[in-house]
């Protein structure tokens, strides 16, 4: 018998107690929703150390980047789809030709955003994404962090130091 | 880490007071942080009690849904292994490493690679493993142990993190900024990002309904690892399959919060298809996790979502740290944990639990980790001393003429238990009782008056 037919006849020879899948429909409508999701997302961003700016009509989104990162030309510019106004999450899939080091090995991270594409919290993040399979996707929420030197809270750990959203 | 008892350990590392205070302060900070952003969610019990439901679903209903998971797994284009313990995860992962003529393998933190002593074992092979979590390197390169699960070096001091990147990055003499000191390392570990022949994650999530798995992380070192080496593994426990992406939202709010106060951790990544032109490798691990949901008393466990949230909280882990422990994780749930993978050897950490119960209102996804413990005790005791202080206490229990005996017999009892007490009397105060004058006498005196 392979490894996993072996492990599939332990679980069901344990054969647990049977627990009903909850149903998530009151807990999600009833879960915080800020009433301005741009004024969310923003103070969310921010007080994750990432910035937020508008693009205005007719602004370059690289021209943007650069005067927002000044101190640095290592800076990418790459689209997200939506953001979401609880934690400062923006959502991104898999870049062109698979570079997904382009979302973490530079020094500054610029995600250009619809600012009508947010959502409140993780529950309608979820919902919007489905259940379609991409190959890859992330939440970025601000720049890489650490605090594991005596819970001092450091940007810049190994991904981008920082992170800014341009919301076209 | 030791295999003597969780007191006699403890004792130890109680010597040095003032590690003892700043370390008890530190971990009751995050727990103040986790008070103050779960106050900010008015559902919050609400999303407590929606985890624990769907891991007590999906708990119980892992054989289809590890199935489903496996299924669409190999669809997405990655490749699936299922190891029944810890020898078929190292000669999986170390096949797939010597097969594929890895030299150089930067993983990020799993708590299943230290149950199944992976590093140890790929080094064996002539491979050499890097630890890329920054505090998981620092522990690492010192030779050492985690003490704690999502904080790997919260025992260490920036002192002694200078000293060991002098030695190992070569950074200034004296220089213990944390800043400064994780620029280095940041510096230091790019070179084994970029020229890593594999790089491996564990995994927070695996979701039955689409075959990803999902890691989440702040620093960024899984994603670099991924996004960059040509052969990608990730490992998990059988226990952390969640029915659906609808799951997901449930728990990215709750594990960031509990875990360090933060509303969500900085990456958040789903893997399902190998990014082009790499190998993506999946590797399903037992190990012990069928046993412990055959167990009436302690199928809850396999709830634990590894947040450290219980050990924040734990007044016995805040002062005595994670090292004071025989099992590999410490704190309520290393408790259980321990006692589920192999009684005998940490039956000693039972005594580490004041049954405050504490645990059980931080835990995210509802583990009755004191009841749990309670429940161990009743089968086994710590020590001879333990079982004779219990009986004790029955017998003096046992009936108000015995009772009301014991406490008239005054201080020559109380020695006569602080004797027979052992590591239980050490360091714990036993009322003075004043001989004849106990609360009874006392009580008609004063209604005499």
């Amino acid at each position: 018998m392979g490894s996993k037919e072996s492990i599939i006849q332990a679980l069901r020879s344990a054969a647990p107690q049977l627990f009903e899948k909850p149903d998530l429909s009151a807990l999600k409508a009833d879960s915080l929703r800020c009433p301005d999701l741009v004024e969310g997302f923003c103070k969310a961003i921010a007080s994750s150390g990432g910035k937020t700016r508008f693009l205005e009509p007719g602004e370059d989104p690289a021209t943007v980047a650069r005067s927002f990162f000044p101190d640095t030309d290592d800076i990418a510019v790459v689209p997200g789809r939506f953001g979401v106004a609880e934690n400062g999450c923006v959502y991104l899939e898999e870049p062109e030709e698979g570079r997904r080091l382009d979302y973490f090995v530079h020094e500054a991270l610029v995600i250009v955003l619809d600012r009508k594409e947010i959502v409140a919290n993780m529950h309608d993040a979820y919902d919007r994404i489905g259940e379609t399979v991409t190959g890859y996707g992330i939440f970025i929420s601000g720049p890489s962090k650490t605090a594991d030197i005596e819970q001092a809270l450091v940007f810049g750990a190994h991904g981008a130091r920082e992170v800014g959203i341009l919301l076209k | 880490m030791s295999t003597e008892k969780h007191a006699a350990a403890a004792r130890k590392y109680l010597k040095d007071t003032a590690k003892v205070d700043w370390q008890d302060e530190t971990l009751w900070l995050v727990r103040g942080k986790r008070d103050r952003l779960s106050k900010e969610i008015p559902e919050w019990e609400a999303l407590r009690d929606a985890a624990s439901r769907i891991k007590l679903y999906s708990n119980s209903h892992l054989p289809e849904l590890l199935e489903q998971f496996e299924s669409h797994a190999i669809a997405n284009g990655a490749i699936v292994h299922w190891a029944k313990d810890a020898a078929e995860y190292r000669e999986i992962i170390g096949g797939l490493l010597t097969g594929h003529g890895v030299r150089l393998f930067v993983k990020s933190k799993s708590m299943l690679s230290e149950e199944c002593g992976l590093v140890p074992y790929l080094e064996s092979l002539g491979i050499e493993a890097v630890e890329t979590d920054l505090g998981e390197r620092i522990i690492q390169l010192m030779g050492l142990k985690p003490s704690h699960i999502v904080l790997p070096a919260v025992h260490i001091k920036r002192e002694e993190v200078g000293r060991l990147f002098e030695k190992e990055m070569g950074t200034e003499p004296g220089n213990s900024d944390p800043t400064y000191l994780t620029h280095a390392a940041r510096r230091n570990l790019r070179q084994y990002f970029l020229k890593a022949d594999a790089a491996m994650t564990g995994g927070n999530f695996a979701v039955a309904s689409t075959g990803e798995v999902v890691v989440c992380t702040n620093e960024g070192n899984a994603d670099m690892g991924t996004s960059a080496a040509p052969l990608q593994i990730a490992a998990f426990g059988i226990d952390k399959i969640v029915p659906d992406r609808e799951s997901l939202g449930v728990f990215t709010r709750l594990l960031a919060r509990t875990a360090t106060g933060q509303p969500v951790t900085t990456y958040t990544t789903h893997y399902s298809a190998p990014r082009k032109g790499t190998e993506f490798h999946i590797v399903i691990v037992d190990n012990g996790r069928s046993r412990i949901l055959a167990d009436r008393d302690h199928f809850r466990l396999l709830n634990c979502i590894r947040c450290g949230g219980c050990m924040n909280t734990c007044p016995v882990y805040r002062r005595s740290g994670g090292y004071s422990y025989s099992h590999f994780i410490p704190g309520p749930v290393g408790v259980n944990l321990g006692m589920a993978s192999d009684p005998d050897r940490h039956k000693g950490n039972l005594s580490a639990c004041t049954l405050c119960h504490s645990c059980e209102m931080v835990c995210p996804v509802k583990v009755d980790l004191a009841e749990q413990i309670y429940r161990w005790r009743q089968h086994y005791h710590t020590s001879a001393g333990k079982k004779a202080i219990s009986d004790g206490m029955a017998f003096l229990m046992g009936g108000p003429g015995r009772f009301g005996a014991g406490l008239t017999v005054g201080p020559g009892a109380m020695k006569a238990l602080k004797a027979v007490g052992g590591h239980w009397g050490k360091g714990r105060e036993f009322p003075d009782i004043v001989s004849s004058k106990n609360l009874e006498s006392l009580e008609k005196q004063n209604h005499g008056k």
